[in-house]
């Protein structure tokens, strides 16, 4: 948290403008989420289009293509990560640290050899 | 609609073959005129256009047009002529050649009907290819171009059997078509000969390791055509197989992993596209129409934006001659334009609105858990894989190469020619123009979509999973510091050990046969000075080597009395009987 907010006072104005900028996304994608445009409602309509749209597998040979139409809408809200409050901003962040952590502390104190490992 | 049914692959190879002739001047020029014409070709001949030709015993199909094939003729010929705009200023007519050769042997995977031409052309990709690799003339492209050929040597024997048997099978046709795992070996040698192409982890290591090698223009070419090439002919042969299903999810997540790990520009973009490509195998596993679209129309987005990253990192490379982040930084107030289009392409890839990465990757990630399908673990883990997309490709790369200031020493780029970044704002503009009205996209693909992009929802997901990605770079920032060191990959399995089975398997052998030349030279050494001089082992003056009959010719009473004691011994023989 101290890091946090020393980086901000180190910030400038246009990264503070940045900062405001990204704030002020996360609030517009908060409120349309709650706002029913991201609701368990639409992602039950758009898998009923789902179900008569899309279809089964490519079986017929797509040399034979231009067959059933593809698909349709949106996807996601039936599952249950729909009802997580924030699940993206917690899949983003957290998915984030763990790739990282795990490449730069796990993986990578067991993969990183000098440069001139392979001697070419 | 054209009536000309030439294979689009005949006018690239037609190309590869007259350019050297061609006056030195205008070669650059023709360089890129050769693949417009086939773009133009391929835009304008008429579905269902075939071309056969009787050889042996076997029809070959040179030309069989449909959605799926002219999709990928057209983004292949597309980035080719972009491609050669960006080399314009190269002179070497040796890669010239070898890139347009390239581009006809994926133009002709891509066209061919049958199983016999699709691997000559399989074949004639993977030679031309390593000449791009090798034409960087540094030790390290030289071995890193051995190992591809091998690899590619690997995957077209097990293309070419698996080929064999299918067609010496009872019904087995040459002609291509579907296959399914119940069809036994031949399905799977094939299907192995082309994921080697598609750099499926653990037989991926080939990209990895020659990508980051090869020259600047050839490394443009390479990230367009072999694997996209290997793309094509899964989605054309093996939709549906659920296994592509698991190895593509494999994918998406190694090729993030090891691209946090990287440190040289060209080693982090060639991870991503094992990550990319690992989409549409995914895609193409779950077989379904939307999932095949979304495999094709994202193989579409990443030939455009994926050639834009490495022309981008080209250019740092071109201008500073390094290419490793370690050793980079603070470029972007010199190079503003080269950062502007390298970012079209960052935001592509990492699927932000308005890009085309945006209006394809969702559909492929959504057929996951639609339309009947239900694999959640493969749509949350490809989403994780996003995360990293962004974070190694629209973060710690331009951040560590234009933005960072802690470097050692300042950096003072060359000027980049015009040309380069022409090439690229024809590439970026295609990035946004397909992001903004994906209906041009979607218009050519195998099958019709309904897919919208710009839902609500959709929207919702990506700006908070980018954004709170970002945060995260700039907390972690500390620990994603690069390291000038590299990351062990799999390759390490039969790089490291190589120098051992060299010593026991190639050395003993080696030196045998080094001794035994040796020996046998100085056998036909000897025997050359005994013909001159067959008296040689009978003198005592070793020193005379060149034989002369005066000197070797016994004096004449030593003849006479040879003569007259054989005489005699005639004689008394003679009598005695």
């Amino acid at each position: 948290m101290k890091r946090m907010l020393k980086m901000l006072k180190e910030l400038n104005k246009m990264q503070w403008v940045f900062v405001v900028f990204l704030a002020l996304m996360t609030a517009l994608s908060i409120v349309a989420e709650f706002s029913g445009g991201h609701g368990t409602q639409e992602a039950h309509e758009t898998k009923a289009v789902h179900g008569d749209a899309q279809n089964t597998h490519a079986a017929q040979d797509t040399h034979d293509t231009h067959a059933e139409p593809a698909a349709a809408g949106s996807h996601g809200g039936a599952h249950w990560w729909a009802s997580v409050p924030f699940f993206w901003i917690w899949f983003g962040a957290v998915g984030c640290a763990v790739l990282i952590l795990f490449g730069k502390k796990i993986l990578g104190p067991v993969i990183y050899k000098k440069e001139d490992y392979y001697n070419e | 609609m054209s009536e000309l049914t030439i294979p689009p692959a005949f006018i690239l190879a037609a190309g590869a073959l007259l350019l050297p002739f061609l006056p030195k001047k205008i070669r650059s020029a023709a360089f890129i005129l050769f693949p417009l014409a086939a773009l133009i070709l391929i835009l304008t001949i008429k579905d269902g256009a075939m071309l056969t030709a009787k050889v042996m015993n076997y029809e070959l199909t040179l030309l069989k047009v449909d959605a799926l094939s002219r999709i990928f003729g057209i983004i292949f010929s597309f980035i080719a002529t972009a491609g050669g705009i960006y080399a314009y200023h190269i002179k070497e007519t040796g890669q010239q050649c070898a890139a347009l050769l390239y581009v006809a042997g994926a133009l002709g995977v891509t066209f061919a009907g049958d199983f016999f031409t699709l691997f000559i052309y399989w074949e004639m990709m993977a030679v031309a290819s390593t000449y791009l690799i090798w034409a960087r003339r540094t030790k390290e492209a030289q071995n890193a171009g051995i190992r591809y050929l091998l690899y590619h040597v690997l995957g077209g024997g097990l293309l070419f059997a698996g080929i064999l048997i299918h067609i010496s099978k009872e019904g087995g046709s040459i002609l291509i078509s579907q296959m399914k795992p119940e069809m036994g070996l031949s399905a799977w040698l094939m299907l192995l000969g082309v994921v080697i192409n598609a750099a499926v982890p653990p037989l991926h290591t080939w990209l990895s390791d020659a990508y980051p090698k090869a020259t600047v223009t050839g490394a443009v070419f390479l990230s367009a055509f072999t694997t996209k090439t290997a793309v094509y002919v899964l989605a054309r042969v093996f939709p549906g197989w659920e296994i592509l299903l698991i190895f593509g999810v494999i994918m998406t997540l190694y090729g993030v992993v090891f691209a946090v790990l990287a440190n040289d520009i060209r080693g982090i973009l060639a991870y991503h596209i094992i990550s990319q490509v690992g989409y549409m195998v995914a895609g193409v596993g779950i077989g379904t129409a939307m999932a095949i679209n979304g495999a094709v129309s994202h193989a579409f987005s990443h030939i455009l934006y994926k050639a834009l990253l490495f022309m981008g990192t080209g250019v740092v490379l071109h201008t500073t001659g390094k290419s490793k982040l370690t050793d980079l930084g603070g470029l972007v107030k010199k190079q503003p334009v080269t950062m502007v289009l390298y970012m079209v392409a960052a935001f592509s890839i990492s699927g932000f609105p308005l890009f085309n990465g945006f209006i394809s990757k969702s559909m492929t990630v959504a057929a996951a858990i639609s339309g009947g399908e239900n694999h959640e673990w493969a749509f949350l883990l490809m989403n994780l894989a996003a995360v990293g997309t962004f974070l190694s490709v629209g973060l710690k790369l331009p951040y560590y190469t234009w933005f960072s200031k802690e470097k050692p020493a300042e950096l003072e780029p060359t000027k980049p020619p015009v040309n380069m970044h022409i090439g690229m704002a024809l590439v970026a503009f295609f990035c946004i123009f397909h992001g903004i009205f994906p209906g041009q996209l979607y218009g050519w693909l195998p099958s019709p979509v309904e897919w919208n992009p710009f839902t609500m929802h959709h929207l919702v997901e990506v700006i908070q999973l980018l954004i709170f990605t970002f945060i995260l770079f700039w907390l972690m920032r500390p620990i994603i510091t690069p390291k000038a060191k590299i990351a062990l990959d799999l390759d390490w399995l039969y790089r490291r050990p190589a120098k051992a089975i060299r010593k026991v398997v190639v050395d003993p052998w080696d030196t045998a046969f080094s001794k035994m030349e040796v020996w046998s030279i100085d056998i036909a050494r000897k025997l050359t000075e005994a013909a001159r001089n067959p008296m040689l082992p009978f003198t005592k003056d070793k020193a005379d080597r060149v034989y002369t009959p005066d000197r070797y010719r016994p004096p004449a009473g030593k003849i006479v009395f040879a003569v007259l004691a054989i005489f005699a011994a005639a004689v008394l023989l003679g009598l005695l009987l």
